[in-house]
């Protein structure tokens, strides 16, 4: 019981702080542009809630706004958030979700609270907890997340006209350093060659092909650094 | 008499954000769905997690030099060289990862509020 609520408390307090820092500054930025397109605050914090993925609530923003049917919407958010499906599935191999005596709709809760963030969190924990308590700090931390980026959201909106767009910028600024060094904190040789091709190919692609540059850097990202440690542990065999 | 087309405009804005949601949450349940069919220590595992590695931070850079919102309205040059002066900070302190990060942070600052006051 114990163990359980220190994995908690964990999970509370690094979701309040680096992390949640970092994401609460990204959901400013939502809450200014939301803001800013006129956005309704209720519609906009539903947004947070019920998409939970920046790019598809940018893309809502956007899109409704402008008055974009229906089908177009659908399959413009549908495109732009395959890498959930990678988030989830690896985040909840890593929980080992299945393992735990929960109903499908709290595991399909918790899938849906997976998030670039959280994911790297959850990467981070798992060297550090047993993986029984793994679900238990997602909790928390989703907890953490939440409250903060309900709170960053509500604050950019009311705020979006009295502040300068540059001092804006600085938190959010914070997010991509924060999740890159994270990303650099892998101690496999796979994926630290993971984390630098996907680095490389993802903005020299995205002028050209756009959201697919996400996609395509993920799967040959991943692909060169599992050869890569297939190579380094062939050649140590061989020596 | 009610009016319905009120009623209608009211929905019309959730009805549009359910619409946006089903195109998340296709990913995330087959996400879910396939997680119970793959060993954690397998190889497919292992090359799922590393796609996931490289997409989190191809999305990283690509916010550094594609932005959108108010990080757009600084220079390519001001956010990229604080970015990499953090990474490579990290990378000399890398057993105290905060050291790169306050370092980027402060370098990316300082540079937006030098712009702020000249």
């Amino acid at each position: 019981m114990k163990k359980r609520d220190s994995a908690f408390k964990k999970g509370i307090l690094t979701g309040f702080g680096f992390p949640g820092i970092g994401m609460s500054a990204a959901m400013f930025g939502y809450g200014v542009f939301a803001g800013e397109a006129g956005l309704d605050l209720f519609l906009c914090l539903g947004a947070l809630l019920i998409l939970w993925s920046m790019p598809g609530m940018v893309i809502f923003v956007s899109l409704y706004t402008i008055g974009t049917p229906i089908l177009l919407l659908f399959s413009t958010v549908l495109l732009a958030n395959m890498r959930q499906f990678f988030l989830v599935l690896s985040g909840m191999t890593i929980i080992n979700i299945h393992s735990h005596k929960i109903s499908f709709v709290s595991k399909l809760l918790w899938a849906h609270l997976i998030s670039p963030t959280g994911w790297a969190e959850l990467t981070k924990a798992k060297d550090e907890l047993e993986e029984k308590e793994l679900l238990t700090f997602f909790k928390g931390l989703t907890l953490a997340l939440v409250t903060i980026t309900s709170f960053t959201t509500v604050l950019g909106y009311k705020l979006f006209f009295f502040l300068p767009a540059d001092i804006v910028s600085i938190p959010i600024f914070i997010m991509p350093l924060y999740l890159t060094i994270l990303m650099l904190r892998a101690v496999e040789i796979y994926y630290r060659v993971a984390v630098i091709s996907g680095g490389i190919i993802c903005p020299l692609l995205f002028p050209y092909i756009g959201d697919w540059s996400l996609i395509i850097a993920g799967l040959f990202g991943g692909t060169i650094g599992l050869f890569t440690s297939y190579l380094v542990q062939k050649g140590n065999s061989n020596v | 008499m009610f009016d319905t087309s009120t009623f209608y405009d009211e929905l019309l804005p959730w009805f549009m954000l359910f619409i946006a949601s089903l195109g998340i949450f296709i990913w995330r349940f087959l996400g879910l769905i396939l997680s119970s069919k793959i060993r954690k220590d397998s190889f497919f595992a292992k090359w799922i997690n590393a796609v996931a590695f490289a997409m989190t931070t191809g999305l990283m850079v690509r916010i550094i030099f594609f932005p959108t919102g108010a990080l757009a309205e600084t220079e390519l040059l001001e956010r990229l060289i604080p970015f990499l002066i953090g990474v490579i900070i990290f990378l000399f302190f890398s057993r105290t990862p905060i050291i790169g990060l306050v370092a980027g942070i402060l370098a990316f600052s300082s540079t937006v509020i030098y712009n702020q006051i000249i």
